[in-house]
């Protein structure tokens, strides 16, 4: 169980670099909310790793792994910041902003269950 | 403008890096401070290289006879420990003497003791609670027992913590089930809480006054709340190396709540093994156990070592004893590391 986190840290950290870099269709952000949601995953879930992983049987360097992914992702979020509209074009601004409390409040859910 | 957003792309990313390697991983290694017999300390390294998981402190005593021999790593003989399940042989050696006392008997049902009305739970006889054949789960079947046993894995909280009439009412509710070997905290709480029933006093009262007094165990008790620690009690470490709450088990202390220190591990081993301690038949095997060999009141015998293990979310203990060969061990440690292969290991050391 310990070793799932981590490597739910390296899917939700190559996802999020992935949506900040790619501007296909099916992988790149559509907005700026979806890329800063699906940064905080990363962030959230690695958090979830650090803390459960066992890093006497885990090199703790391996940590670096995800992080390094997620500090590309952010580096790309900069480039494709200014180019992306705030909400996505095809969804209306009420989904959005549902869609944005539902998902914060999964992850305040998840932090308030690691440290609460 | 493009090499500018470059620019602030590339420090996001070198900050957000740096960061991370800041908040790098750094679990806690076995202790560099070493005191004690040198030749079991060089026995305890080597052994502890064939044992895995997370080390921090470990303190060990090694006991033939009258001559005791100890070994601790970043702690000393007064170093605070919770010894988790190794507190059901204290609750096992306080059936035993209650039946001297003639109190109860083992035979004696838990309804009555305890208000358990017409339930099923109240025809379970303390011997059956003792040898871990009562037919009661390994835990209170309750939702909120069950929610919290998962939410303290990823809290590193005590998942503990039910008042004795909340561990009662569970027990009214439980279904049993066969009368077959199954190894139950929710069984030796009960079993702890009747006892302290029939002598008219608290599970912590009626352990320090039938066992901890008499051994001269100074510094062990049996907490229920964390208000009964110091302020700066020790706590352990996950196998993640994350710092453990510590678990005092409310109404379940009998199960597992005691906190003892070597130096008094080393009076209990010493009583059980020379017989003096209150209770001592409790080490007596009564029934056999599949790939354990037997059972007495909660000390397991397997190839002639009568035995306890113990384990919360930040510690591991382990007591054992041979009275063919005149030897007792006590392991405390504070990780959740098994230490069990360590006790073994130490009892057939020359």
């Amino acid at each position: 169980m310990e070793f799932i986190t981590g490597f739910l840290a390296l899917a939700f950290a190559a996802i999020f670099a992935l949506s900040a870099a790619n501007r296909g269709k099916v992988w790149g952000a559509k907005s700026r909310l979806d890329l800063v949601l699906s940064g905080v995953d990363a962030v959230v879930v690695l958090f979830a790793a650090r803390l459960l992983m066992p890093w006497s049987i885990v090199s703790p360097w391996l940590w670096l792994i995800p992080v390094a992914i997620v500090a590309a992702g952010v580096g790309f979020a900069v480039i494709r910041w200014s180019g992306l509209p705030v909400t996505r074009p095809d969804k209306s601004r009420r989904h959005a902003v549902i869609w944005g409390a539902v998902h914060a409040a999964v992850l305040a859910a998840l932090v308030f269950l690691l440290v609460g | 403008m493009k090499n500018a957003t470059r620019a602030v792309a590339i420090g996001a990313a070198a900050l957000t890096l740096i960061a991370g390697a800041l908040a790098l991983p750094r679990p806690p290694a076995l202790s560099g401070e070493v005191t004690g017999d040198t030749e079991l300390v060089g026995t305890m390294r080597e052994l502890l290289v064939d044992s895995p998981g997370l080390r921090d402190r470990v303190s060990v005593a090694v006991i033939d006879g009258d001559d005791v021999r100890v070994a601790h790593f970043g702690a000393s003989g007064e170093t605070e420990y919770e010894i988790g399940s190794v507190t059901k042989t204290m609750t096992a050696s306080l059936l035993a003497d209650a039946i001297e006392r003639g109190e109860v008997d083992a035979d004696t049902q838990l309804g009555e003791l305890l208000d358990l009305g017409v339930s099923e739970a109240a025809s379970i006889t303390l011997d059956e609670l003792a040898t871990q054949h009562s037919g009661l789960p390994r835990l209170a079947p309750s939702l909120a027992q069950t929610v919290s046993a998962l939410v303290a894995n990823y809290r590193a909280n005590d998942p503990y913590g039910a008042s004795v009439g909340e561990l009662v009412a569970s027990a009214t509710e439980t279904d049993v089930g066969e009368k077959r070997f199954e190894y139950s905290n929710f069984g030796f709480a009960l079993l702890g809480q009747a006892l302290a029933a029939a002598a008219d006093t608290s599970y912590p009262d009626l352990v320090e006054q039938r066992l901890f007094a008499p051994l001269g165990m100074s510094d062990t008790f049996a907490p229920t709340t964390p208000d009964d620690l110091d302020p700066d009690a020790p706590t352990g470490y996950t196998a993640s190396g994350r710092a453990s709450d510590a678990w005092t088990l409310g109404a379940d202390a009998p199960a597992g709540s005691v906190r003892s220190t070597l130096d008094d591990m080393v009076l209990y081993a010493r009583a059980q093994l020379d017989e003096s301690a209150p209770g001592v038949k409790a080490t007596e095997p009564v029934t056999e156990v599949d790939d354990l060999g037997s059972i007495g009141y909660a000390w397991f015998t397997t190839e002639g070592v009568t035995w306890h293990n113990g384990g919360t979310g930040g510690f591991t203990s382990w007591v054992g004893f041979d009275r063919s060969t005149d030897r007792a061990v006590v392991v405390l440690n504070n990780t959740t590391a098994s230490v069990d292969e360590l006790g073994f290991a130490l009892m057939e050391v020359k």
